[in-house]
């Protein structure tokens, strides 16, 4: 019993002392564990235990780097988490009821002299509508504990909350807040974890359509219909979307605003991404966070609508032409030493690069590859049309016949993870390996937005569902070429550190 | 060279314009071992049609015939590897009928001292042409045999192993890779075969196969445990002529260090490099592509190669019908199908 002192939980000493002096048979050493009681002292170690519960939720829910510190979300979560905990809890209880059962049978032998006590201490319990003590472990115990408190918050939170965004509706009229509120009502108020309250948001699309505010259909619409070729183009839409999810909102207190914009904001994100259950595809993932982060300085600082939107066109330009020009800029030299120039699919950066390349006649010979023929590579074709004269279209069965003397591979890509890994439409592993075997530079062109602090890649996203990624790793890149300057892909962190697209932001 | 009279002439040029135009029609390139069988047909022909005094004449017949047809058809190094495969075949026959079935002929590979000695003896004579013409029209028939048995010698070369997860490329047009992987599966167990197509989305591989496009090689290649891939010509150096994006695969392999092995018979095997047939290119190239594009496209050079040149240290084993040979080793199987006498002169 000395070992399990030493485990014993902070929270709860005085409860344990009484415990250890009926010890159970030493063959049970983890259901004779110590054990909280919470009848004892009900409420320091639940609102110690509700405190740590709500930071592991919302850790766990920030990979989008959402700031979850708004009321409804945090209602939310704890619902949600009160719902699995109960759930958890009674099948605990059931689980030991079953093995009490079961001891009792078996448990002749036990020892005698600590029979009456246990049997005490379960009628205590038993009297509490709680499982019998020594029979749970630990962590159940806790669990159980946790729910019951977190529940209590939660439907305290959620009553207000809900009281509180029923005046909001009224005020805004709309009809997919309601119904994203009418979901979070639902959850909170059977948390009982086995109905359909329990989810937030309906997985169904159409209910997730009217989850999102008017503003950011188009986008949803748009991605639905397959209709997104890419990142960037997602982006772009995004944030003529925030444009006008901006412009249309209104509140009467100009303090709130801000909280309230980023409240309706977050709603939206919670449908699109399912309740954080695919992430947003990595590059708009980051435009969502500063976004988020301009929105709530709203109403402070003397910010206004005015300055978020012209926030949003200074990105805009500086994620978008500034970026590609200064790409464009850092590449001329290199495009104009090279024979010739190889592609692999579409990329608006990379065709940028070429377009100004071609103008400045620097540009000799062109080669676009595609993972099959008639692919999204066709495009650089058609833009190039009047710019090219030489230029060589190919699948990727060409991909051993196109390197020759002085080829340079240039690629766009989706994200740059913090590992110096970079994600590429599939394919372009096998381009870059036929390149490093022809001694063929590989230069991977992205923008500082496209960086993100993430070392693991995602195999399905929000909005974009299911797309073929490859994984380039570091020592297949030659360089990245960033608006900031020529990188080595090991550079991938300190970009994120001079921008403040880390974490830590 | 021996004198034909003029209907012979007629009729053999018939076959040979015949034979030329069948290797360029296709849209697509038959597999290997059809064209060797219609090689060996058309030589057959010409033993039997054409005319020659000597040994001597009978080579250089076969030489004009083999330089008109590589001429028109410089890609399919076949058809040389079994025209020189047949001229061997036609020095031996002299040999025999010079020296007797009897004796032993002499190796072209033994050493200067016994080659010199051995030149003595015969003193350059020469078997007249009615008597070789019979006794090689065996032996080049001999060939159509072996071309025959080379698929089941190959198969039964047994490389797969249980629980095996198997790569392959270009299973629809290498009928001896499908033959191979059919045998194999009536007596192992594979875990998988993967059967990689050029085209998204495209599922005519066997039944037995998983299909999955090009581009998604790198990513499978983690379960994979061997590769197997069909060998249009190997050169002597080891590296191999393969249908186009074997390079992709093999360099995708090696990285992950997953064994490729080639499926390569006899005649596959050629004597020397030759650069042409890498740079031989699919007819079709533009099919697939949008009517819209015709105008942009005008300019523009569709790439679409047949072959593509695997280097020897991508390569882990060929296996042929004599068993299975180390890239590295490749060399020393031409002396058994090559007379040195033919390799002087680049054809």
């Amino acid at each position: 019993m000395g070992k399990n002192k030493g485990k014993s939980q902070g929270g709860s000493p005085s409860a344990n002392t009484g415990n250890q002096q009926s010890p159970k048979s030493s063959e049970k050493p983890k259901q004779s564990e110590p054990v909280a009681a919470p009848a004892a002292v009900p409420d320091a170690p639940a609102a110690a235990n509700v405190e740590q519960i709500t930071e592991q939720v919302n850790n766990l829910h920030l990979q989008n780097g959402e700031e979850a510190n708004r009321d409804d979300v945090m209602a939310a979560r704890k619902a949600k988490a009160a719902a699995k905990a109960e759930k958890a809890a009674k099948a605990a209880a059931k689980k030991e009821a079953d093995a009490a059962a079961a001891a009792a049978k078996a448990g002749g032998e036990a020892s005698t002299a600590a029979e009456p006590k246990q049997n005490n201490e379960e009628n205590k319990d038993a009297e509490r509508g709680g499982p019998p003590q020594s029979e749970m472990s630990k962590e159940e115990i806790l669990a159980a504990r946790k729910a019951k408190a977190v529940q209590q918050r939660a439907e305290k939170a959620a009553k207000a909350e809900g009281k509180h965004k029923q005046d909001q509706t009224q005020q805004l009229g709309q009809k997919e807040d309601l119904q994203s509120k009418s979901n979070l009502k639902q959850a909170s108020s059977s948390p009982n974890g086995n109905e359909k309250g329990v989810r937030f948001v309906a997985h169904d699309q159409k209910e997730t359509r009217d989850s999102i505010h008017n503003a950011f259909k188009p986008l949803f619409d748009r991605c639905e219909s397959g209709d997104c070729e890419g990142p960037d183009e997602l982006c772009l839409h995004f944030m003529e979307c925030a444009r006008q999810f901006i412009s249309q909102f209104t509140w009467d207190n100009e303090e709130q605003l801000g909280t309230m914009m980023d409240d309706s904001l977050s709603m939206t994100l919670k449908a699109i991404t399912q309740t954080d259950r695919y992430p947003l595809p990595y590059a708009m993932g980051n435009v969502v966070r500063q976004l988020r982060k301009e929105i709530m300085q709203v109403g402070r600082n003397a910010m206004t609508k005015r300055h978020l939107l012209e926030w949003l066109d200074d990105s805009e330009q500086q994620y978008f032409s500034l970026a590609n020009s200064a790409i464009s800029q850092h590449l001329q030299g290199k495009i104009a030493a090279a024979t010739k120039i190889i592609t692999y699919d579409w990329c608006p950066v990379v065709n940028h690069v070429l377009i100004d390349s071609k103008t400045k006649g620097s540009l000799k010979k062109l080669t676009v590859l595609d993972a099959a023929k008639n692919g999204p590579g066709v495009r650089h074709l058609t833009s190039l049309a009047d710019h090219m004269g030489y230029v060589e279209y190919g699948d990727l069965t060409a991909v051993g016949s196109i390197f020759e003397r002085g080829s340079l591979v240039l690629l766009g890509c989706s994200a740059v993870l913090s590992s110096g890994r970079v994600c590429l439409p599939k394919g372009a592993f096998q381009l870059s390996l036929v390149a490093r075997a022809a001694n063929v530079p590989v230069l991977i062109l992205a923008p500082t937005y496209k960086f993100v602090d993430r070392a693991q890649a995602a195999s399905r996203f929000a909005l974009l569902g299911k797309t073929p990624l490859d994984i380039l790793p570091p020592d297949l890149i030659t360089a990245i070429v960033t608006d900031i300057r020529l990188l080595p892909p090991s550079s991938a962190p300190a970009v994120l550190k001079a921008k403040a697209l880390d974490d830590a932001n | 060279m021996a004198q034909v009279d003029a209907p012979a002439a007629h009729d053999i040029n018939e076959i040979r314009t015949t034979f030329v135009h069948n290797l360029a029609k296709g849209h697509t390139r038959e597999n290997s071992l059809k064209i060797a069988q219609a090689t060996v047909n058309y030589i057959r022909r010409i033993i039997a049609l054409e005319k020659y005094e000597n040994i001597e004449d009978l080579l250089n017949v076969l030489r004009t015939h083999l330089r008109y047809s590589i001429s028109l058809a410089p890609t399919e190094l076949v058809v040389r590897n079994i025209f020189l495969i047949a001229m061997k075949l036609a020095r031996e026959e002299n040999m025999r009928v010079l020296v007797g079935v009897d004796k032993e002929v002499g190796n072209p590979y033994d050493s200067l001292n016994t080659l010199w000695k051995a030149e003595e003896n015969s003193a350059n004579a020469s078997a007249t042409g009615k008597k070789m013409r019979k006794g090689l029209a065996a032996t080049i028939k001999e060939i159509l045999v072996e071309l025959d048995s080379s698929r089941e010698l190959i198969v039964s070369r047994a490389v797969l192993q249980l629980n095996d997860t198997v790569l392959t490329y270009g299973v629809s047009s290498s009928p001896t890779l499908r033959f191979f992987l059919e045998s194999a599966r009536r007596t192992i167990k594979m875990r998988q075969i993967l059967s990689v197509s050029s085209q998204l989305d495209d599922h005519s591989g066997p039944d037995f196969t998983s299909s999955i496009s090009l581009r998604d090689v790198a990513a499978a290649m983690t379960d994979v445990t061997k590769v197997l891939l069909p060998v249009s010509v190997v050169f002597p150096d080891g590296s191999a002529l393969m249908p186009a994006g074997s390079l992709s695969i093999a360099h995708a392999a090696a990285r992950h260090a997953v064994p490729v092995y080639g499926l390569a018979a006899f005649y596959k095997i050629a004597p020397y490099y030759s650069a042409d047939a890498a740079s031989a290119v699919n007819a079709q190239a533009g099919i697939g592509l949008p009517v819209k594009l015709a105008d942009s496209l005008r300019h523009r050079v569709i790439l679409s190669p047949v072959f593509d040149v695997v280097p020897a240290h991508l390569l882990s084993l060929y296996i042929s019908n004599s068993g299975a040979v180390l890239p590295s080793h490749m060399y020393r199987l031409i002396a058994d199908y090559y007379h040195p006498e033919d390799l002087t002169e680049e054809l």
